[in-house]
């Protein structure tokens, strides 16, 4: 291979892998709200509701509740 | 339903995003056309502008993570682990692109992929540390103690980072000595701005990337809030879903 080879596949993976990472971030995106959706439908909830429940306070009555 | 805070988050990203589109672009060039080639090396030597920033974010990245492991310890709040959290993968995914673009650029200068030089393994080292801080989350269960715990790992971790800066003027090495210290630059001033473009536009996308994958995350607590509020309702029989 020539230097000019070494350095076009170096930044060709850099990007490839910059770029697939974008993209799941992306999909985590479009799964949460795929997941508030399901949670919400057939429900009177509004999810901002409860974005301010403690979180400690849940984990210890998660923890108390096994 | 996004709010004034989801707003203004959205429109940080944004302007991140361009700003960063924009520099990178300006520095992939100053780095591939403008800055003169290497006498010895030749073109693999290009590969200098994106190795060196995606290092730097690196350790800036595990630099927030410490930062952050701290806080949480002290403060215990989960803002702070979901900060640490967000930019240890971020962190992960420059350590493995350092790794691999310096395999690229190792291989036609030093003639071999790999070598157990002391800079090499204790980047290789981190990686592996971070590699378990994430084994580690997946295992630990509960939030608060997966937080206890990667906030530890990440902490220890961290002391990796000033071990593999200063592992070029402690050990006899083949990867070379940095290039810029406070005194100045061993290298021809086109080439300077390249690095400072690329790295100032490296930086941004670790800020944009920070901004997009903390959203996810707090919304992933949020989610996991909401769940436990849906359930809790779900039993006293307030609702019925």
């Amino acid at each position: 291979m020539s230097n000019v080879t070494y350095l076009f596949v170096a930044f060709l993976i850099t990007w490839l892998v910059i770029s697939a990472y974008l993209w799941m971030l992306g999909r985590q995106v479009q799964n949460l709200k795929d997941e508030v959706e399901s949670l919400t439908e057939g429900t009177e909830l509004n999810p901002e509701r409860f974005a301010a429940t403690p979180l400690h306070e849940a984990d210890a009555k998660a923890a108390g509740q096994r | 339903m996004k709010g004034k805070r989801g707003d203004w988050v959205s429109n940080l990203g944004l302007v991140l995003g361009v700003l960063t589109g924009i520099t990178l672009a300006v520095g992939l060039y100053l780095g591939l056309v403008y800055a003169p080639m290497d006498a010895i090396q030749g073109n693999a030597q290009r590969i200098f502008y994106i190795h060196v920033p995606m290092a730097w974010v690196a350790f800036l990245a595990f630099f927030v993570v410490f930062v952050a492991g701290v806080m949480y310890l002290w403060k215990r709040d989960l803002i702070w682990d979901q900060v640490a959290r967000s930019s240890a993968e971020i962190g992960l995914v420059f350590t493995t692109l350092v790794l691999i673009t310096g395999s690229f650029w190792g291989r036609p200068i030093w003639g071999t992929w790999w070598t157990w030089d002391a800079r090499l393994t204790t980047t290789l080292l981190l990686w592996f540390i971070f590699l378990g801080y994430f084994m580690l989350r997946a295992y630990a269960g509960e939030r608060s103690r997966a937080a206890t715990f990667s906030a530890v790992i990440g902490i220890i971790g961290f002391f990796d980072v000033p071990i593999i800066y200063l592992s070029v003027d402690w050990w006899r090495t083949l990867h070379p000595q940095a290039v810029i210290s406070v005194t100045g630059a061993s290298m021809p001033g086109q080439m300077v701005v390249a690095l400072m473009v690329c790295l100032l536009g490296f930086t941004l996308l670790y800020g944009y990337l920070m901004v997009q994958k903390l959203g996810i995350e707090r919304a992933k607590d949020q989610l996991i809030d909401y769940q436990y509020a849906l359930s809790e309702r779900e039993a006293e029989g307030v609702i019925a879903v």
